[in-house]
């Protein structure tokens, strides 16, 4: 009889059937992030033989962008695509799990989330909302934006009027400038007509396909504001945990899956418009000066403890960041710095 | 019955005077925004999410009143054409079957959405945004309980007029 | 099956005459509460807090105070009086302005309600006092002010651009020439009219043109015409001079409005709060109905009404030309009853990748759909524009009037779309030229 049962317990797990739906903060079809999160729910779908069937739905279709969070917290929805800063109301310490301003890379972000301790600061704080968090892709190393003035000094950047949310935002404003909230689809035309002086979009392939070549001048690099920024998925705790182990293995892994592909499509499509932008269509590519980026970097620093000193789940969160960064630094100077000086 | 529905329109009428001014204030503080970014190169964050928090309240505040001014379009091929104790009959059941039972299901399903919302003392997302975005989110339900404060006056209204009295309704509607 | 019912018991509900709002979201939630029970509905609150949050609709109630403003302090109907006026004995002058200030609005805003309640509020109780014919007026109104979607900037072709992945620089672009191309059929139709149906368009009467002429003739163009022109071109021009957005233009025009109408003596406490108290009914008005159409996308999705639009979809195994007027049709046709976003949402993404393998030009296609989605706005019932028209109009003017008026603007809408298929360089040249 225990044999029976041990051949029958399995088999009636493998039966149930589980019919999810992810919200996501993507327009449908949205370049790579959005075709992520379609590719994440197939792998799972296959993997599962089935038996998880994911339905994805683009910006709106359910929820709108920025209410993803509540529905999969809610628990309405059992899975959500987007971007942790984009919590950054709900939680402080959540948008630490996204970029910081010259914090880690995509390499140092899934050392630190994978290997470093993050992923169970992460868990912690989005446990809170009843949501299990996971890396599901990253961007690389961004760019600094499209501007239509030329950046010589720290003094250009006072008056500057850059669409630039969150941290990096509350940077420029330090430094002089405003950061503009501008819908989606109007920061073409605003950067067009000089409503805004300065735009940040993402990498060559993204800026590429929102036309900003052709209304601003400069394409400034580095992205000191994200300079890896990871993409997430997450799912609603109780749903999750519901789960047979082996399909909670399955998304664990598609995770996986779905961060590498991403960050292995940004690295090659960013090559391919980069060149595009610079050949095909002359963009001035440009480094911000020394002196810009060091006046970000010590405003950064401001910025963000004084956000971690009214918070102390934020300070948890940024100073474990911190302490596991001084150590990928401290390697960084012996092996990839060299290596890339070696080789330009 | 006319004191009650006297007390429902003039909660609404309240509100709706509160939601006109805000149509004003929403007007002068995107001119300051435009202005003071144009002439001293300098925009706040906060005060960008000030236009689309009073936007809302426009609308959160005022529908209501709307509702009484009879201002919520209708499809009205067959409605302008009838009695008007037929319209009152359309507007008493459509506010017992569709509006009340609509506006309490907002207001249900916008429990979690608001405590939530208030439990993590939600604010902007964006450092220099403003604070206790939660206060915004709980004028949600808080609408539609004047949603339904509105309809229990337009129900008393259909009741009187079908009970004879012909001081509420008109002849001739428009809308 | 299910969502076929929802289609049907909506529109019969609507036909009794209950404010559309509460029909719409009370009928979707008791269907959606027998086919699926309650858990979907607790999205309602996120979708209607996105929908009363979204900064570009801000614009909405800013656009109907300039207007509001404008007609209240009797500039409106000046202005539109004196440039019928300019037209002279013209037959038709009041509806070929009425299309050009259309044409020259929807420059300067991406949305269809704001253009669509000026306008209405601008020209519908002039044109039915000089004797046009209603329906014809409602229909010149409604389709002018809808130019908005069509010509840039607009939040439809934004929407279009971002789920093809095209530039949106490239799509406004793309959308110029068919753009004016139908305010030039827009245009046509109503010489036609003029021509052949005069009594449908009347001339000026003779001796309102003999007052005008004798009738302190440069004071009256200075300030009925002159000074809202130069509102007009401060609207436009605050853009185009970046200095400020499309929705912050709205409030300089807003401003500007009050500005006037102080300077023409003509505002006091009560036209004032006037004002104020139409520009909120009217926005409460909108966004309610936005509420309520958010609740009945909800449900249609919960039934599963896009699978049954994507089966129809991929049941149809044809060549580029017959899927893409097949598409046309079925986005036609279904923007009789939802809309644009709603379609944008639900059929784009399917079609998209088809015709991208098909090897069919996305860009074309994305014009071909916002002129497609312009014509959403004009087919009843749920033709946005109509509502929004009906909501300003005067008392004698009812919704049949707008039904029937509509008609002929919506035949020159499909042979625009005809047109464009057939002529695919009329979106593709413009951005071909100027990206380089
Ligand atoms: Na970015
Ligand atoms: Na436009």
């Amino acid at each position: 009889a225990g044999a029976a049962m041990t051949i029958g317990a399995p088999a009636i797990h493998a039966s149930q059937k589980y019919l999810w739906k992810m919200v996501t903060t993507w327009p449908p079809n949205f370049p790579v992030m959005g075709e992520g999160a379609v590719m994440l729910a197939k792998w799972i779908e296959t993997m599962s033989e089935g038996r998880l069937k994911i339905q994805v739905y683009g910006a709106g279709e359910l929820v709108p962008a920025l209410e993803v969070f509540n529905a999969v917290s809610s628990g309405t929805v059992e899975m959500g695509h987007g971007a942790s800063y984009y919590w950054a109301g709900k939680s402080q310490a959540a948008q630490f799990f996204a970029a910081v301003p010259f914090g880690l890379n995509a390499q140092g972000m899934n050392a630190w989330l994978y290997a470093g301790g993050g992923q169970q600061l992460w868990d912690e704080v989005y446990a809170a909302f009843n949501l299990k968090p996971f890396a599901a892709g990253n961007t690389g190393v961004q760019m600094g934006g499209w501007f239509r003035k030329e950046i010589k000094s720290v003094a250009d950047i006072k008056g500057l009027k850059m669409r630039i949310p969150g941290l990096g935002g509350k940077v420029i404003t330090k430094l002089g400038g405003s950061s503009i909230n501008v819908a989606g689809g109007e920061i073409y035309s605003n950067l067009e007509r000089g409503v805004i002086d300065a735009t940040e979009w993402v990498g060559p392939y993204h800026d590429y396909l929102m036309g900003f070549y052709k209304v601003a001048k400069f394409y400034y690099y580095p992205g000191w504001h994200e300079p890896g920024t990871v993409l997430e998925s997450f799912v609603n705790k109780k749903a999750y945990e519901a789960l047979p182990k082996d399909l909670q293995e399955i998304i664990t892994t598609a995770m996986y899956r779905s961060n590498a592909w991403m960050l292995a499509t940004f690295e090659s499509k960013n090559n391919e418009y980069l060149y595009k932008l610079t050949h095909e269509h002359k963009v001035n590519l440009k480094s911000f000066p020394k002196d810009v980026l060091d006046a970000f970097k010590k405003a950064s620093v401001e910025v963000i403890s004084e956000i971690t000193s009214k918070d102390p789940i934020s300070k948890k969160v940024f100073d474990h960041f911190t302490a596991f960064s001084r150590k990928v630094d401290a390697w960084a100077k012996i092996s990839e710095i060299p290596y890339y000086t070696s080789i330009m | 019955m006319k004191t009650i529905i006297n007390i429902c329109d003039k909660i609404s009428g309240f509100f709706g005077y509160i939601a006109a001014w805000l149509t004003s204030a929403l007007v002068l503080v995107i001119i300051y925004d435009v202005f003071t970014r144009y002439l001293l190169n300098s925009s706040k964050i906060w005060i960008q999410e000030l236009e689309w928090h009073i936007f809302a309240l426009v609308i959160l505040l005022g529908t209501a009143y709307t509702l009484r001014q009879n201002g919520h379009v209708r499809v009205d091929i067959i409605y302008s054409k009838l009695s008007v104790r037929k319209r009152a009959l359309i507007d008493l059941l459509g506010v017992i079957i569709l509006l009340i039972p609509f506006s309490l299901f907002i207001i249900y399903t916008s429990k979690d959405f608001v405590l939530s919302s208030w439990q993590c003392a939600e604010g902007s997302p964006d450092p220099g945004g403003l604070p206790a975005r939660y206060l915004l989110k709980a004028m949600l339900p808080f609408s539609f309980l004047l949603v339904i404060i509105q309809g229990a006056s337009m129900f008393l209204k259909a009741l009187l007029t079908l009970l004879g009295d012909t001081s509420y309704y008109h002849e001739k509607t428009n809308h | 099956m299910s969502a076929l019912i929802l289609f049907i018991t909506v529109f019969g509900a609507l036909l009794i005459g209950f404010p559309v709002a509460f029909t719409l979201g009370g009928v979707s939630m008791i269907l959606g509460l027998i086919n699926f029970g309650p858990e979907l509905f607790n999205l309602m609150p996120l979708r209607i807090w996105g929908g009363i949050t979204n900064f570009v609709l801000v614009a909405v109630p800013l656009f109907v105070y300039m207007g509001v403003m404008l007609e209240k302090s009797g500039i409106a109907e000046e202005m539109l009086e004196t440039m019928a006026l300019l037209f002279g004995k013209i037959r038709g002058g009041m509806g070929i302005s009425v299309i050009l200030v259309g044409a020259m609005l929807a420059a300067a805003t991406g949305i269809v309600g704001a253009t669509v309640v000026t306008m209405g509020l601008l020209s519908l109780p002039t044109m039915v006092k000089r004797g046009y014919n209603i329906p014809l007026s409602c229909g010149i109104i409604c389709a002018a002010g809808t130019l908005g979607q069509i010509i840039p900037p607009s939040v439809a072709l934004v929407i279009i651009a971002s789920v093809f992945n095209l530039s949106i620089g490239d799509i406004y672009l793309g959308a110029f020439i068919p753009g004016f191309l139908l305010v030039g059929l827009y245009l046509l139709y109503v010489i036609i009219i003029a021509i052949f149906k005069g009594e449908q368009v009347p001339a000026m009467p003779e001796e309102d043109l003999a007052k005008f002429r004798s009738d302190k003739m440069f004071r009256r163009i200075f300030f009925a015409f002159l000074l809202p022109m130069a509102l007009i071109v401060a609207v436009l021009g605050s853009i185009f001079a970046g200095i400020a957005s499309p929705t912050e233009s709205a409030a300089v025009g807003a401003f500007g409005a009050t500005l006037l109408a102080l300077a023409k003596r003509s505002l006091n406490y009560k036209k004032a709060m006037a004002v104020m108290y139409d520009t909120m009914n009217l926005t409460a008005m909108v966004f309610t109905l936005l509420i309520g159409a958010t609740a009945f996308g909800l449900v249609f999705r919960g039934m599963q009404g896009d699978t049954i639009i994507l089966e129809f979809i991929e049941k149809t195994n044809m060549n580029p030309t017959t899927f893409l007027i097949l598409v046309n049709a079925i986005i036609f046709i279904a923007g009789f009853f939802i809309d644009y976003i709603e379609i944008s949402f639900i059929v784009l993404p399917i079609v998209g990748p088809i015709f991208q393998s098909m090897g069919l030009d996305l860009l074309w296609i994305g014009v071909l759909i916002g002129l497609n989605f312009q014509t959403s706005f004009l087919t009843p019932p749920f033709g946005f524009s109509l509502f929004y028209l009906q909501s300003v109009a005067p008392k004698e003017v009812t919704i049949n009037h707008i039904y029937r008026g509509i008609v002929p603007f919506i035949v020159l809408q499909v042979i625009a779309i005809g047109i464009v298929i057939y002529y695919p360089q009329l979106a593709l040249w413009l951005p071909k030229v100027l990206s380089k």
